[in-house]
């Protein structure tokens, strides 16, 4: 495509071949979806579709996640919105019969908690009260295929910027916007724009933060694999109001259908004249490469990804001179996360003035969080800023499984904390969170039941970032681990007095002395456990007890002789052969040689394992 | 080992002559030999024109290279929170017991290796161990002997 | 662009330098000592044992910068090299230091000036490598070479040679002794060969082992062959010409 009118013309052409409403089977096929057997639903549905008669043939479509990860693989269709969960292989033939004589399959449909059918995903509580702004799309694009992203008015923002549009005024719009950057800093991007922009130096590079280190959090990897062509217009836009001609995407190595789908979108973007010389006809040059990460968490920092671009260890730099001065490869350069690229081309399409009429004051928008953990309806939640935690974790995730009841939530990954109750009815945005002592991060949201236990998750946390630090620095290499090794010694029942408070005095001192990011907030968990749990620290140190019930040291498994079958499940289960007994008699475990790895716990079907 | 500088040099091509190219090239070596061969990195060292020393850091610094040969079938558990909370770590002792080994060693018949990654991004359907290219959720304690019997088919 | 100066202030006292001087040095100017472990003039900064931390108020507000690192673009900044955050976070990277190696001379006559005591608590490793990076950086920098570098991340963070081998690349010139703050590196000279090692976690690693040659004059060993290649290659000087320093 050499102009804007071809791009128009070539929407009208997609959209003449495609029959308004004809319907469509839509397939979540992300990582999500294949790891849940999405795979042989795809075959069975792509059988039975074919050996229909062509006029009555449905169109069907693979995509990436549609969100609710809990009931995959899911079937959308599309245009009446039906949702069918849990879609086995064997259901695929009555799908398609349904689909074409428009009726809904009951016994497919998402069973709410009144255990009512929720045909219309409009009426599953999960999807209700969310804003699927920039999630929503991938419900519409196959990521291999760009006529489906051109088709819903894709490229549309490019073309209006680089036609209708001069660079200074992109910028202004982002800035008036008040886009902040989704990756966890909440800078605003519009402002990082206007330095490179003014910044004294060629060639000027943007770069697309992919690296998506936090545990727990996969909302990037739902956007780059679903729909990378929303990232890739993103991009541009910034690149033409930067005046960058060279871009760069960062994909963390765990990630390869990410990569994949990357991969293909960027060919044919520049097969359509989209990507490379003369962007559609307009003189503005503009390619992205991609690089892969190597597994480091650490390369999520901004200093550190670009060591890893230039093909080094991924060492943060200690730098007081801006990347947007001084970047990659010492050039003037701007990097935004993935997500924070996904909003530009709504704000060129529908304006600044509309983007403001979303979220709070401070942050506009919406934000897809990462709702995981032991959370009923578990899955990418999009919504508009400054709704409470609760609405979040009760209103869509439909609150905790198995009748146990919440404890905390923990967001913005390790470098974030874990709040309790009392501050559910905190709005979710860039700057209240922090005052608790937590932040909204990248979006990670693990939501944790009474079974969890608080010192084990700071000890998780801080044994993470011991490993993930990149060792450079003495107050984090050395800082951290030495917090790592006092949580492991209370964990496991060799907590002394007088460590929490060594521990809080150490943490001030590696939030006030790390060289950079990773170190300056990896004492958070351990300090909002610390603020909000204390009385689980006094236990584990003075009772040597775990309220919890959860650290293997300091809890002891027997079997209850009311409950016990004789069934022998455990006894199999057992690794050290610590369980007795024989057949349809009660069993016995000796604590000697019992490890209390929990398998027996986990394969009773009797609960007659208790943990004490 | 006879190094296949063939291949090596149609990396190198893949993404030009200059370190930043580095890391890529030593993914798709990783890819192609199952590890970081010795005689691989002293040959792309030389072709860069950067010291040893310094590919060696590189390869050492970033989890998903491996300087001795991977198993044939990779089992990566992942350790993320989602996955932590949910009982990763019991599942990874078992996975250590079973075969023997520790996270990042190979079993003596090369049948087998074992690592920790930090999050592969499924946590709805956490417990999650990666078996190669394939993602098994929902694991549970007495599934890892069943997974390690199939022994890669599935 | 002119080389443009600025003025600023440190402990109360006025100085002027040019853009782009790192704070370090405009302390020096001043005679003002800031206390390094991993900073010297001939090696690019590196910033990583966080003891010349001073605080710097650049107009809005107070922070704490590496002033190895920190280069100076701006006017009126308010510097101060000495305050109790500045000491209580010294006192806690000698206490972390100590943990590490709680034997090595100078880590303990550090600790001596500051007036600091081990925490007990914290987990000793008995690691005499500081890891300042002072030997990587003099090797790859000055000497040109780079025969040693960091292997590994984190707290498994070590300065090893490739594969922890004997790597013929490094000229035994003994630079990386000479910098090492905590004198882990050892260069020992035995029948006539120079051995350049350190100890890699329990074992022994060596990085050269390089005959020595003789005097032309006296006999004795004097200079490993491997300086002598260099000077040989660079300069184009025969090693037969060598004499040592006694007899010259």
């Amino acid at each position: 495509m050499a102009s804007f009118d071809d791009l128009v013309k070539r929407r009208g052409e997609i959209a003449a071949g495609r029959a308004p409403n004809r319907a469509t089977l839509v397939l979540g096929d992300g990582t999500c979806g294949r790891a849940s057997g999405s795979s042989e639903v795809r075959a069975a549905l792509s059988e039975a579709i074919s050996s229909l008669d062509t006029e009555k043939r449905l169109a069907f479509r693979t995509t990436g996640c549609h969100g609710f990860c809990q009931i995959e693989p899911n079937v959308q269709v599309l245009p009446d919105e039906t949702l069918y969960v849990h879609v086995k292989p064997e259901n695929a033939q009555s799908i398609v019969e349904a689909a074409l004589s428009g009726k809904v399959l009951k016994n497919l449909t998402f069973k709410d908690g009144q255990k009512k059918s929720c045909a219309k995903i409009t009426d599953v509580p999960f999807y209700k009260r969310q804003m699927r702004l920039l999630s929503g799309l991938n419900v519409y694009v196959d990521p291999l295929r760009i006529e489906d992203y051109i088709a819903i008015d894709g490229y549309q923002a490019l073309a209006k910027a680089l036609f209708t549009m001069t660079p200074d005024f992109v910028v202004e719009e982002v800035i008036k916007a008040n886009l902040r950057g989704r990756g966890g800093g909440g800078f605003p991007a519009g402002w990082k724009w206007d330095s490179v922009r003014k910044a004294e130096g060629e060639p000027k590079y943007v770069v697309c933060n992919a690296d998506e280190g936090d545990p727990g959090a996969y909302m990037d990897r739902s956007l780059l694999e679903g729909n990378p062509h929303l990232v890739i217009e993103g991009m541009l836009i910034g690149a033409f109001a930067i005046g960058s001609h060279e871009g760069y995407v960062y994909v963390r190595n765990e990630y390869p259908l990410a990569v994949q789908n990357l991969i293909v979108a960027l060919d044919q973007a520049r097969e359509h004249g989209l990507l490379g010389k003369n962007i559609l006809g307009s003189g503005f040059d503009f390619d992205i490469r991609i690089n892969r990460g190597g597994g480091a968490f650490v390369c999520g920092e901004s200093s550190a990804l670009m060591q890893s671009i230039e093909g080094r260890p991924g060492e943060p730099i200690p730098k007081y001179v801006h990347m947007s001065e001084r970047g990659l490869y010492d050039k003037p350069t701007n990097l935004n996360n993935v997500e924070t690229w996904a909003n530009v081309p709504f704000i060129v399409n529908r304006g600044a003035d509309w983007y403001r009429t979303i979220g709070t004051e401070g942050s506009k928008g919406t934000k897809i969080f990462s709702l995981v953990g032991n959370i009923n309806n578990t899955g990418q939640v999009e919504v508009p800023m400054g709704i409470s935690l609760r609405e979040i974790v009760e209103g869509i995730g439909g609150g905790i499984p198995n009748r146990r009841k919440f404890k905390a939530v923990q967001t913005g990954g390790p470098s974030g904390g874990c709040l309790p109750a009392d501050c559910l009815d905190v709005p979710v945005d860039f700057d209240q969170l922090t005052k608790l002592g937590s932040m909204m991060g990248s979006g990670g949201m693990i939501v944790m039941d009474e079974d969890s236990c608080m010192v084990d998750v700071a000890r998780y946390f801080t044994n993470f970032l011991t490993e993930e630090s990149c060792g450079k620095c003495v107050p984090c290499r050395e800082g951290v681990m030495q917090l790592r090794d006092i949580l492991n010694d209370i964990t496991q029942g060799r907590g002394r007095e007088g460590d929490v408070e060594l521990m809080e005095d150490l943490s001030k001192f590696v939030i006030d002395c790390s060289l950079c990011g990773l170190g300056q907030s990896a004492p958070n968990p351990l300090l909002t456990t610390i603020r909000y749990f204390r009385d689980e620290y006094v236990a584990h140190i003075h009772d040597k007890k775990c309220p919890a019930r959860r650290c293997t040291a300091l809890i002891s498994l027997r079997i209850d002789v009311e409950n016990c079958t004789g069934c022998a499940l455990c006894k199999k289960q057992c690794p050290t052969v610590a369980i007795a007994g024989e057949k349809k008699k009660t069993h016995v475990i000796d604590p000697e040689k019992c490890i209390r790895c929990g398998a027996c716990y986990e394969v009773c079907k009797f609960d007659a394992v208790i943990k004490e | 080992m006879e190094l296949e500088t063939a291949k090596i040099d149609g990396f190198i091509a893949r993404y030009g002559l200059h370190q930043g190219a580095l890391i890529q090239v030593l993914q798709d070596i990783q890819g192609e030999f199952n590890y970081l061969p010795r005689e691989a990195l002293e040959y792309v060292s030389e072709k860069l024109g950067t010291p040893l020393a310094v590919t060696y850091n590189v390869a050492t610094f970033y989890n998903v290279f491996s300087l001795k040969p991977k198993g044939q079938n990779h089992i990566c558990v992942c350790m993320g929170t989602a996955c932590h909370v949910r009982g990763a770590q019991s599942i990874l002792d078992k996975f250590k017991r079973e075969l023997k080994i520790d996270v990042g060693e190979t079993t003596d018949d090369l049948k087998y290796s074992l690592d920790k990654v930090a999050c592969v991004g499924a946590c709805a359907l956490g417990p999650i161990v990666v078996e190669n290219e394939t993602y098994h959720a929902h694991m549970k304690l007495d599934k890892v002997g069943k997974l390690l019997k199939r022994g890669g088919r599935k | 662009m002119n080389a443009r100066e600025h003025t600023l202030t440190i402990d109360g006292r006025s100085v002027t330098v040019k853009r782009d001087t790192l704070l370090i040095e405009a302390c020096k100017k001043l005679c003002i000592v800031v206390p390094t472990l991993c900073h010297n003039e001939n090696l690019k900064p590196y910033g990583v044992c966080r003891f010349c931390q001073v605080e710097v108020n650049e107009g809005k507000r107070t922070r704490l910068v590496p002033s190895c690192v920190y280069e100076i673009r701006k006017d009126g900044l308010t510097v101060t090299t000495d305050s109790e955050r500045i000491r209580n976070n010294r006192k806690w990277l000698i206490q972390l230091l100590l943990a590490r190696c709680d034997r090595q001379k100078d880590v303990l006559d550090f600790a001596a000036q500051y007036g600091v005591a081990p925490i007990e608590r914290l987990t000793k490793k008995n690691d005499d490598c500081i890891l300042c990076g002072m030997c990587v950086r003099a090797c790859g920098e000055i000497v040109g070479v780079g025969a040693i570098g960091y292997e590994r991340r984190g707290e498994k963070r070590e300065v090893t040679s490739p594969y922890r081998d004997k790597n013929p690349v490094c000229i035994a010139c003994g630079t990386c002794v000479y910098v090492c703050p905590t004198h882990c590196i050892a260069m020992t000279e035995e029948n006539g060969v120079r051995t350049i090692s350190r100890y890699a976690g329990e074992k022994k690693m060596i990085v050269r082992e390089a005959k020595m040659l003789t005097c032309g004059k006296c006999g004795n060993y004097f200079l490993p062959s491997s300086v002598a290649e260099v000077f040989e290659k660079k300069m184009g000087i025969a090693p037969t010409v060598f004499t040592c320093p006694s007899c010259r």
